[in-house]
Parts: structure tokens; C-alpha cells; sequence
């Protein structure tokens, strides 16, 4: 069984004024499915719903439509939300954000051990030095400081240590590393990939840097505009991109590599390309045909890999 | 290989008085450089090495709490060489956008909110642009925006209402409007994701060979640098710590903080266990005697800690500051 199931997850946003009213599906028919102990990552550009996906399952916005199921059990049968929070736990993605500059950061830790009774009032200090310890931290190190005495790789790690207070079976991490220096953003995707193998946490990594997502996770799924279009064993997926989409998102991350330049591309940053009524990506797909524009493709299973596009056909490409 | 700009032992630092007495922040501390012309130049280094202020006194903008305290910043005007930094007021402001043009990091601030970017172009162009009919001026603006392949039609819009790859490129546009020299770019794509990110830095090097100028990039993203900088500097703890033609520094990295920032990049590929570099990058409050890097450093040795080493060229055209690299020099 899956740890998370998502099921045609729908979330729709009003904008504009009464009378002009632009209704966006920012998240359009969603499904998937978490295992426990892997890294599942959900990567596309900025506005293809991977954020609010993240929201919905952490539960600070609730779905127009579709289920959510942990361990086969529907979400909104958990009255008491804090069940739900000790599963399912944020890291964020700026860490100076994460925690108020005037509070001291140990105070996170002890409010959130106190909230859900984690430990005895004479074990806090003990409990927390724990959990600490998981992320190459200890209790000593964060006692009595402020947000600004930290430097990011080390206030993002004590924001995961602070996620995993809880025990949870699931990480959701919206871009950890993206404001972490560069010369210790690694430690932080290491740390993501010790979390899965020793204490068999989920994680659900979302991000636009292909690379790292290559790196850390297990499977991928890649979103637009609100849909998954592709999705499998991150190898796969990567290294023999099917969807259309996918190739060009592949092809734009800049890899450190001096003797290849990058390939002149089309860039559309349309509303419209939600509204559209075909699939969504027609407008820049250098290979849309007159189908694409009128029908939303369906989901199409090649191999172990999910693709949603008119090209193919069960088994292969359309002939 | 002409220079545009020229930094000599530039040292700026900010001063902060609090309540414990006065801070000194070395965020510029002894940088020399030289920016030739018709190059993308790139500079890296990680957040608070001192990048974003290295960009400030290279615009010749430095004012309280930051001040200047040694070298000089030399500009290339039609051949003649201007200290930047001693500049009159009324010299400085002709120079700046003609010259030398800054595109600042999150293009969000950048823009008035509450005004059409109608008239944030108009009052750019008429400040800087004498003699010339509101009309005219007007049609420049929208002929240069289209020549960068944006529509027109953005003029009308507030900047809230544009993406942020579309809000970076037209601030790209007016960055380039007056056919600057010089473009210094601090962190232009920082914010966007990578497809937008791509249009963005497919514009700035569209510009660059058009206006044959420079573009000094900076940027923390060393993917970035491998794709569009042909020379770039690495910058730690307010120091360069080396500097070279970009594939080279690439191929074989010299100090050990390129190595690790170059060896720990993952690439799509390859899920080999890559590490990052050990400890915490300094507070620029406290940076450690000798090599800055000397306390992160797996190969430190006893007077790394004592004395800093200097940049000196190593190889053809590649320079580095490390005491490891001193025999290659001692050898040439």
C-alpha cells in the first residue's frame, strides 16, 4: 500500500473582480502515489501547481476536489489535525523565513515537543539533542541563538530537525536548497537521502532544478500547468525523456559543463495557457499537431513511465 | 584585450554602529580584477562573500554605511582612464546608464508598483536623454522592446501584473536601453525558475553580442557561469580566490573551495555520493586570519593560518590565490 495517495486532486482559483471572474485550475486532476522510504520529487516550472499540490497534502488549503489518502485512509477522516501534522511535517524554503528573527530558535523545538506531548519536561532537552544529532546538529549548538547567529545550510537543517520532532512518515519540502549557499547545498540533499535509508522518511521534494532532483530522488513527476504529464523511476523519466515538456524543461537546466551552450527556445509565460482546451503545452510544443489543440490527452503507461501525450499510444508511439 | 574596468586593491567595508560598539564588515577586502571589453564576465561565490558590494563600488556607488577605504575603481572611456570613485556628482550621473548600467537583484523592487511601466521608461529616458520630444522618446522605448522581442503592450501593464521572467527582461530592457558599455547584473535570474531563467540569460547574451559590450554576471549558480561567462572570478570571504578563462576553471579548478564548489555540482546522470565543502562560510564580521578558507580546507597547512596568500598567475591566463599552487608559480 502507499504511504500518500493522491486522487484527481482539483484545486481551482478565482480571480479578478465579480464581474470579470478568470477562474485558474492551478492543480487539474492530480494523482499519485507516495511509497514508504522513497523520495518522490515533483518538478516543473514556476506555476505548474507543484506548490500548491505541496499546500493541499500539508493541509493548509483544502482541495476543490479529489481525495487524499494515507495509508488507504482518507485524510478528512482524521478530525483531530494533529494526527494528521505528526505525519505529515513542512521544510520550507528559505530557513530565515521559516523562524522569526526575534525568537530564539530552540523555542520551535520545545513548543512543537510540548504541543504533542513528545516527551517528559525533564527529557526535552534530551529528546531534542536527538533529533539534532540526525541532521549533524546538536542541542548545544542551536541553545540560546537567534536566526541571524545561523548560516543557512545550518538553520535549514535545524528546520528539518524540527520536522522530524514528530517521527513523520512523510517530508514535504517545498525548494530546500534553492536558498542554501552553494557550498553547502549538497549536505542538505545528502542529508534528504540518509533521512530516507536510515529512518525510512518519505520525502516529497519539490523543485525546479533537474539536477538535483535526479540526484536525490526515486521517482519523478513532472507538472504543467496543473498536470502531471510524465512520471516514473527518475532514471527513466531523465535519461529517456518521452514527453515533449519534459525535454525542454531538461534542456534549459544550465549544466556546469563550459563546452555545451544552450539551444535558442521558444518562452511563453501566457494565463491563457491555463485556459486552454487541447493540452495545455500546444502553444510552445514543437511537435503539436491539430489533435493537441482540441483533446486533452490521456494518460498513456509505457513501460514503468506515465506520459500524457497524443504522440503516444499504449506500447509506443502513435503511429 | 582592452580593459573596461579596473579594480585595484579595492577595499570597502560597511561600518555599523550598534549597541556593542562599532562592527566592521570587510565585504570588499583587497580586489583587483580587470574586465576586458566585449566579454559575459562572471563572478561567483556564495551569499554574504561580498558580491552584491563588490557590484556597488564597481558602479562607483558607495555610500554610508558602506565606505571606502583603499584601491581604486578605473573606468575605459573612449580610451582614457576615469577614477570612478573620485568622479564629480554631475560626471558620475552622465556616465551611469550611458556607460556603465546595473541591473539590480529582484526585479520585483525595481519597478515603481503602483506606476504603469509607461512611465517608469518616460521618466528613465527623460532624466538621462536631453532635447528629445516625449513622442519620440516613446518610440525608441517600444522599438527597442520589440528588438529584444517583447511586445510593446507591457508598457501599459503595472509590474505586478507581468511574470517574473517577463518583469527581469524588461528590466534587462531598460538597463539597455542607452547602449551601455558596461552591464553589471547582480544575480538577474536568482528568483525564476529554469525555463524562464533560460530566456533571460538567452536575452542578456543576445544583447551582448549585439552591442559587442560587457556583461559582468553574478551569479551563485555555477551552471550558469559554465553556460554564458567566458572569463569569470570566485569570490570568498570578500576576497578573490581565483580567476581565469571560464572553461579552464572549469576543466581543472586550482583552489580548493572551485574544487569543491565544482566537484559537489550534480549532474543529471549521475547519482554518485557527492560532498559539499566542510564547515560554515565565515561571518564577514569575523573573517579567520590567513586563507579565509584556511579553517574549511582539507589541505591546510600551518601557515595558512598565518599569512594570506596573494593571487598570482599559475598558469597561462588563470590566477589563483593559494599557498598549495606556490611551487607551480616559483617553477615558471
Amino acid at each position: 500500500m502507499s504511504l500518500l495517495e493522491v486522487r484527481k486532486l482539483t484545486k481551482v482559483f478565482s480571480l479578478g473582480s465579480l464581474f470579470s471572474r478568470l477562474r485558474i485550475r492551478a492543480v487539474d486532476g492530480v494523482s499519485l502515489a507516495v511509497k514508504e522510504g522513497e523520495i518522490f520529487t515533483l518538478a516543473g516550472e514556476s506555476g505548474c501547481g507543484k506548490t500548491t499540490t505541496a499546500r493541499i497534502i500539508l493541509g493548509f488549503e483544502y482541495p476543490t476536489s479529489g481525495d487524499l489518502l494515507y495509508r488507504g485512509k482518507d485524510i478528512a477522516q482524521f478530525r483531530d489535525r494533529r494526527v494528521w501534522f505528526r505525519e505529515v511535517q513542512a521544510v520550507f524554503q528559505n530557513p530565515f523565513d521559516t523562524f522569526n528573527p526575534l525568537r530564539r530558535v530552540e523555542s520551535y523545538f520545545f513548543e512543537t515537543v510540548r504541543n504533542f506531548h513528545l516527551a517528559e519536561k525533564k527529557n526535552e532537552e534530551a529528546f531534542i539533542d536527538e533529533k539534532l544529532q540526525a541532521v549533524g546538529l546538536s542541542f548545544a549548538e542551536i541553545a540560546g541563538k537567534y536566526p541571524s547567529e545561523f548560516s543557512g545550510g545550518q538553520l535549514q537543517r535545524a528546520s528539518i530537525a524540527r520536522a522530524l520532532l514528530t517521527s513523520p512518515s512523510l517530508l514535504v519540502a517545498d525548494e530546500p536548497v534553492s536558498m542554501v549557499d552553494a557550498s553547502l547545498r549538497m549536505s542538505i540533499v545528502n542529508l534528504f537521502r540518509s533521512l530516507r535509508d536510515t529512518l525510512r522518511v518519505s520525502v516529497v521534494y519539490i523543485t525546479h532544478d533537474l539536477a538535483t532532483a535526479y540526484y536525490v530522488s526515486d521517482r519523478i513527476a513532472i507538472m504543467f500547468r496543473g498536470s502531471i504529464v510524465e512520471e516514473g523511476p527518475v532514471e527513466e523519466v531523465l535519461a529517456r525523456p518521452r514527453h515533449p515538456y519534459t525535454k525542454l524543461l531538461l534542456e534549459s537546466v544550465p549544466e556546469p559543463n563550459p563546452e555545451r551552450g544552450f539551444r535558442e527556445v521558444v518562452v511563453c509565460e501566457d494565463r491563457e495557457e491555463y485556459l486552454r482546451a487541447g493540452c495545455k503545452f500546444a502553444g510552445r510544443c514543437p511537435e503539436a499537431g491539430k489533435v493537441c489543440l482540441e483533446e486533452v490527452p490521456e494518460n498513456v503507461l509505457l513501460g514503468n513511465v506515465l506520459v500524457r501525450c497524443h504522440k503516444y499510444q499504449e506500447g509506443g508511439l502513435m503511429v | 584585450m582592452n580593459p573596461v574596468i579596473i579594480a585595484e586593491g579595492l577595499q570597502a567595508f560597511y561600518i555599523l554602529e550598534t549597541l556593542e560598539g562599532k562592527k566592521v564588515v570587510k565585504a570588499v577586502n583587497g580586489v583587483s580584477l580587470t574586465i576586458p571589453e566585449n566579454t559575459v564576465y562572471g563572478l561567483a561565490g556564495e551569499s554574504g562573500c561580498g558580491k552584491t558590494t563588490l557590484l556597488k563600488a564597481l558602479l562607483g556607488n558607495i555610500d554610508p554605511p558602506l565606505r571606502h577605504f583603499g584601491g581604486r575603481v578605473l573606468y575605459r572611456v573612449n580610451g582614457e582612464y576615469l577614477n570612478a570613485l573620485s568622479l564629480p556628482q554631475g560626471k558620475k550621473q552622465k556616465l551611469r546608464w550611458t556607460y556603465i548600467s546595473y541591473i539590480p537583484q529582484g526585479s520585483m523592487s525595481v519597478f515603481n508598483p503602483v506606476a504603469k511601466l509607461r512611465s517608469t521608461f518616460m521618466d528613465f529616458l527623460e532624466s538621462h536623454v536631453s532635447g528629445k520630444a516625449r513622442q519620440e522618446l516613446l518610440r525608441h522605448v517600444e522599438k527597442h522592446l520589440q528588438c529584444l522581442g517583447l511586445s510593446p503592450r507591457v508598457l501599459d501593464a503595472y509590474p505586478h501584473q507581468l511574470s517574473g521572467g517577463m518583469r527581469q527582461r524588461v528590466a534587462i530592457a531598460l538597463a539597455t536601453l542607452l547602449k551601455p558599455r558596461v552591464i553589471l547584473a547582480d544575480e538577474p535570474t536568482t528568483a525564476l525558475d529554469v525555463v524562464a531563467q533560460r530566456a533571460v540569460l538567452q536575452l542578456l547574451s543576445e544583447v551582448q553580442r549585439e552591442l559587442q559590450n560587457t556583461v559582468v554576471l553574478v551569479t551563485h549558480d555555477m551552471g550558469v557561469h559554465a553556460n554564458i561567462t567566458t572569463r569569470m572570478a570566485i569570490m570568498y570571504a570578500g576576497k578573490i580566490v581565483e580567476e581565469g578563462l571560464t572553461r579552464d576553471i572549469f576543466l581543472a579548478p586550482l583552489h580548493p573551495y572551485t574544487q569543491f564548489l565544482i566537484h559537489s555540482l550534480p549532474r543529471i546522470g549521475d547519482k554518485k555520493l557527492r560532498e559539499s565543502a566542510p564547515g560554515n562560510p565565515p561571518s564577514l564580521l569575523k573573517i579567520p586570519p590567513g586563507c579565509p578558507f584556511h579553517p574549511r580546507c582539507p589541505y591546510a597547512m600551518a601557515e595558512c593560518s598565518e599569512d594570506n596568500p596573494f593571487l598570482i598567475e599559475v598558469a597561462p591566463d588563470h590566477r589563483v590565490a593559494c599557498f598549495l599552487r606556490r611551487s607551480a608559480y616559483v617553477a615558471s
